[in-house]
């Protein structure tokens, strides 16, 4: 997908799945679809969220409003 | 006249010129006793429904895909949906105006519908955007890109070069194709700030030369040249500090290549900064600097000119149109630092050469006003009225 790193293919995965706010932030698993390790992945996670580009509320993450920008930037 | 404008981003939610562009119409055409009902999607913290004179109807994608390209036809059929809403309410369009690929379908399909002529805005081609149709996802893009310019009555582009690029690409007919060029509400620049202040705020000191950039962190937009420009600029004026405003998938790689050059202390990332904010920015800056590889228009430079800076740009496409070398900013090679940091340097050095770029880009961009644009816009819409065919 256009060369992007796994950072980006995790934000562009949030958008698709709509998880723009609390409401709708969705679990590890539903993000595992990536290919990637469940390690890398919560690393990914914890550099998003140090970031601000993602948000988290027990255990599920959702775009915060910069995270969507740049979710959207990658296909504008 | 009723017009229903399809976007897939109006403010808050801002990604590149789509947003101001559809935003400016908008309220220019609201002004011209136009019913404008703006169809986009939704944003956190933003309402459903808002009456801002045009009437701004938020969009939720209720359905979850784990694909971006199906997402996007999903957003599509939410758009249909809601536009059904919105014609119970207050009736048929006169005219549905799309822009760019990611609107096409709800906007061809609303055509056929409702019978009622599409006018389509490209602000890129997915051609330059992917730099080539090298993928599944670019030709689809690019098939979709040639079914809206071919349903379209009236095809708008940004730029003559662009229109020339569309004519090329999908075979449209010359006539159909009208040119109207971003704009800009000058109103929203005509503020004073205390700049010590502001920089503060910013974290930049008041002996600092700063030298800005705004856009995607995207190959398109070009700021390594910017980074590899930035060695030979501190040799001259080591009091210099690049701020580069913007997201986007290069950030990590753009960081690591000013460390790279030794210049990683002088470059420093905002990410994506709010109105209020991106504004005083302007003011407090010396010079901004637009050192794209493509650029359909370049909304950003007349940003620059109004904000009364001097600007350098990259000689492509659109911004070729709005700058004129050395009267009201500085033209330099697209894809070279060497030429990018003399440019910025002779701009630096010489206050009365920079005095004269400010003035003369004052003068320009007030040629770019919504309002005048917006009358050739309606002379499109109904030129699509007249000549709507729906076989």
């Amino acid at each position: 997908m256009r060369g992007l790193n796994n950072k980006f293919k995790l934000l562009s995965l949030l958008l698709t799945l709509n998880a723009t706010n609390i409401d709708k932030a969705v679990e590890v698993d539903k993000l595992l679809n990536l290919g990637l390790a469940l390690s890398e992945l919560e690393s990914l996670t914890k550099e998003l969220l140090k970031d601000n580009l993602i948000l988290s509320k027990d255990g599920a993450y959702y775009l915060s409003p910069s995270g969507l920008l740049a979710a959207l930037s990658i296909f504008s | 006249m009723r017009i229903f404008i399809l976007s897939w981003e109006y403010p808050p939610r801002i990604v590149g010129g789509i947003s101001r562009h559809v935003e400016g119409i908008a309220e220019a055409l609201n002004k011209m006793k136009n019913e404008v009902h703006i169809i986009t999607l939704d944003f956190p913290n933003t309402p459903d429904f808002e009456d801002r004179g045009a009437l701004i109807h938020r969009v939720k994608v209720e359905i979850p895909s784990q694909d971006f390209y199906r997402w996007v036809f999903l957003f599509n059929h939410f758009f249909e949906k809601r536009v059904g809403y919105i014609i119970n309410k207050y009736g048929k369009p006169n005219i549905i105006h799309a822009h760019d690929w990611l609107t096409a379908i709800a906007g061809i399909n609303l055509k056929h519908l409702l019978r009622v002529p599409l006018v389509f805005t490209f602000h890129s081609t997915e051609s330059k955007r992917a730099m080539g149709i090298k993928s599944e996802e670019s030709r689809m893009i690019y098939s979709i890109e040639w079914w809206a310019s071919f349903e379209a009555t009236r095809v708008i582009t940004v730029s003559h070069s662009m229109k020339d690029e569309i004519i090329y690409l999908y075979n449209v007919p010359p006539e159909k194709v009208k040119v109207i060029p971003n704009g800009i509400n000058l109103s929203k620049f005509n503020f004073s700030l205390d700049r010590s202040a502001v920089r503060k705020y910013f974290g930049l000191s008041d002996n600092e030369i700063v030298l800005l950039a705004v856009g995607r962190l995207t190959w398109q937009k070009g700021f390594d040249n910017l980074i590899k420009a930035m060695p030979l600029i501190l040799q001259r004026f080591y009091n210099t500090k690049l701020i580069i405003v913007g997201e986007g998938h290069l950030r990590r790689d753009l960081k690591t290549l000013a460390y790279q050059l030794g210049v990683g202390d002088k470059v420093r990332f905002y990410g994506f900064l709010n109105d209020d904010d991106l504004l005083k920015m302007y003011k407090v800056t010396d010079i901004l600097t637009i050192p794209s590889n493509y650029e359909p228009f370049g909304i950003v430079a007349l940003e620059g000119m109004a904000s009364g800076l001097p600007i350098i740009v990259s000689g492509v496409d659109g911004l070729k149109e709005i700058v004129q070398n050395d009267i009201n900013g500085v033209v330099v090679y697209p894809n070279d630092p060497n030429n990018l940091a003399n440019a910025i340097i002779k701009v630096i050095s010489d206050r009365e050469y920079y005095n004269w770029l400010v003035k003369n880009a004052h003068e320009r961009v007030k040629k770019f006003s919504w309002e005048s644009l917006c009358n050739e816009l309606l002379k499109a819409y109904e030129e699509a009225i007249k000549n709507a065919r729906f076989e």
